[in-house]
């Protein structure tokens, strides 16, 4: 009797065993899977990050940060909608009216629709324009050098 | 290697405009009914191109007939089925327009078409952003299908006025976003496929 409890066990604890290494295999290769698969369990949004457009405004009119502001915002929202719009939040932050350049800041993920958009504009407050992009950085301070330096 | 762009439809070309375009990186430009055939002015090769518009194909017969002997580029406007599947095959046809009248000849059977004769398919992006957004769709489903055969895409501005000018980096991205295409095919619409246009009729630009 003793004999047959103890072999019950010895084949439970096998099979225990058994299943703990194949769950462990199986861990693993859903790992690997999703590695693989670049699948990330992420629930948190990621960090907002911020890109920095440095354009240069081709026209004989002069405009002010507002004004180009208000036109790049308009042209946004009536392309790309307004809840790219907010997630976006396209600024003119910086306007020099005596070397017609600015810098655009805008939303990292939203980097191609901003440069997108500068060449939809062609008309602000009925001044001929043309809104070239020169370049993009990752602050402010290698946005404000390239505005001073780049001279095209 | 990026050497400069190329844009193959402009209406108007004055002395603005040359400079906007040098101030943009293009290197050589079509200017409809131009003076001269190819003019070489610092930093701009500007070509004559003309627009033929045409319903059957004995109207784009007989307006095709000697027209490379002034012309570099020929682009024809089809508004019939039969001009377009003839301008499809002809050789002297450089490249077939796209636009809000033209596009209801440009089906499945032209495109294939296209691709078979090696015809690439312009299309002018200035007039494409006047569109209502049902002919954009109409536009944008022919793009589509166009980019599946691998047929060669131009974009053109059709620009009368130097700010109607494309601007190269932003076209790109725009284009890019719109086709959902990467930026490097991108860029190919208005560097190497009108540079291989140009090339087929001996113009030199690098």
């Amino acid at each position: 009797m003793t004999i047959t409890i103890s072999a019950l066990i010895a084949l439970m604890i096998c099979l225990y065993l058994v299943v703990i290494n194949k769950l462990k295999r199986l861990e693993k290769q859903v790992t690997f899977l999703k590695k693989y698969l670049k699948i990330s369990e992420k629930t948190v949004p990621s960090r907002i990050r911020k890109r920095y457009i440095v354009f240069y405004v081709m026209g004989n009119g002069s405009l002010d940060k507002k004004i180009i502001n208000n036109a790049i915002r308009s042209t946004w929202k009536n392309y790309l909608g307004e809840l790219s719009l907010i997630k976006a939040d396209p600024q003119v932050i910086v306007f020099d009216q005596k070397l017609a350049r600015g810098i655009l800041r805008v939303a990292h993920i939203y980097k191609k629709e901003a440069i997108a958009i500068l060449c939809l504009i062609r008309n602000i407050n009925g001044t001929e324009v043309l809104l070239i992009p020169l370049k993009t950085t990752g602050t402010l301070k290698k946005a404000r050098k390239t505005m001073y330096e780049e001279r095209r | 290697m990026l050497r400069g762009y190329i844009d193959l439809w402009l209406k108007d070309f004055n002395e603005e405009t040359y400079k906007t375009l040098v101030n943009l990186g293009y290197k050589a430009v079509a200017v409809e009914d131009y003076h001269a055939t190819t003019k070489r002015l610092p930093e701009l090769i500007v070509v004559r191109k003309k627009v033929v518009s045409a319903e059957s194909r004995k109207e784009l017969r007989e307006k095709l007939h000697g027209i490379k002997s002034d012309n570099i580029i020929v682009s024809v406007r089809p508004l019939g089925v039969e001009a377009a599947r003839m301008a499809a095959h002809d050789k002297r046809v450089d490249t077939i327009i796209m636009d809000d009248e033209t596009l209801y000849y440009i089906d499945k059977a032209q495109l294939n078409m296209m691709k078979d004769f090696n015809k690439p398919l312009e299309i002018c992006v200035t007039e494409l952003l006047r569109f209502s957004p049902r002919k954009k769709a109409m536009i944008y489903r022919r793009i589509n299908f166009a980019l599946r055969r691998n047929i060669h895409l131009v974009l053109v501005s059709c620009a009368s006025n130097w700010n109607q000018v494309l601007i190269p980096v932003s076209t790109v991205y725009l284009f890019s976003l719109l086709a959902n295409i990467p930026l490097k095919k991108a860029l190919e619409t208005i560097t190497s496929a009108p540079h291989a246009i140009l090339a087929k009729n001996g113009v030199k630009v690098w």
